[in-house]
């Protein structure tokens, strides 16, 4: 990644998450991600921001959302950051994806789906500012190294 | 400005949903707003054609997950036909296959209407890894 940290702003509405990913989708080449490791942090990253969009920010649309992203040996790691609603993950008990599939629910997917799609989920909350940290491994393929 | 649209046609007594683009957080409410139409004029046998459908979030699957009852009840079902690879790897993530028919093709979706393969079995198994 010739040009390391990329960082992107985006106000707080959903109409910005393709946005993300067109970005996300970039960093990952230029990291040399495989396209299924692209995929899968892409869209790890919309449901970050969106959570940050829906839940931090209630929806409102005067907010910021910021996202980075970092190489680090073989991996890529983006940060979501919010300053709105805090999140706090030991607050939040993950309902089990059994139950929730199993009563038919609308929400509650967007967690579950970002632990599947990447190696490494991290949450941290200090005063107004909320980050979910997600680490993607390359696997070394996608450049034939 | 949108990246994703639906369209609507029928192949007899089946509604047919193209969905074009892009199906996340933003677009969702455009993919609810078909759904409720179908359900609401009684059209409850439904076939979603995802071939050209790009990228989907957990907002889009939920959309799914909340009609597909009120499809059941109404004696008909959401069938989803032609997903690529890396659509149908989030549904497979979240286990939706277990609770829906996703089929290969549009033809075996509006075949399976006719009576076989329904999958409405409860869904007691194990999370995906």
């Amino acid at each position: 990644m010739a040009r390391c940290p990329h960082k992107l702003s985006i106000p707080s509405r959903t109409s910005q998450l393709a946005r993300v990913r067109r970005a996300v989708a970039s960093w990952a080449a230029e990291a040399g991600l495989s396209s299924e490791e692209a995929s899968a942090l892409q869209c790890a990253v919309d449901e970050a921001c969106a959570n940050a969009i829906e839940h931090g920010y209630g929806g409102k649309p005067n907010g910021t959302v910021d996202v980075e992203a970092k190489l680090k040996a073989d991996v890529l790691v983006v940060t979501v950051r919010h300053h709105g609603k805090p999140f706090d993950p030991k607050q939040h008990q993950l309902a089990a994806l059994t139950d929730i599939r199993s009563q038919r629910r609308k929400h509650g997917y967007g967690l579950h789906l970002i632990h599947k799609l990447v190696d490494d989920v991290r949450f941290k909350a200090s005063g107004h500012t909320s980050e979910v940290r997600l680490t993607k491994r390359r696997d070394g393929t996608a450049n034939g190294d | 400005m949108s990246n994703f649209s639906v369209s609507f046609r029928h192949r007899g007594d089946v509604c047919v949903l193209d969905l074009t683009g892009e199906l996340d957080a933003h677009t969702a409410a455009e993919f609810e707003a078909a759904l409720q139409k179908c359900v609401t004029e009684g059209e409850c046998k439904i076939v979603v054609q995802g071939k050209d459908l790009q990228y989907i979030s957990s907002a889009g699957l939920g959309v799914f997950m909340a009609f597909v009852e009120m499809a059941r009840e109404g004696g008909g079902d959401i069938k989803i036909a032609g997903l690529q690879p890396r659509v149908f790897t989030v549904f497979d993530l979240l286990g939706f296959p277990l609770l829906f028919d996703i089929v290969e093709t549009e033809d075996e979706a509006v075949a399976r209407f006719n009576g076989t393969s329904e999958n409405t079995s409860a869904d007691t198994s194990e999370d995906p890894a």
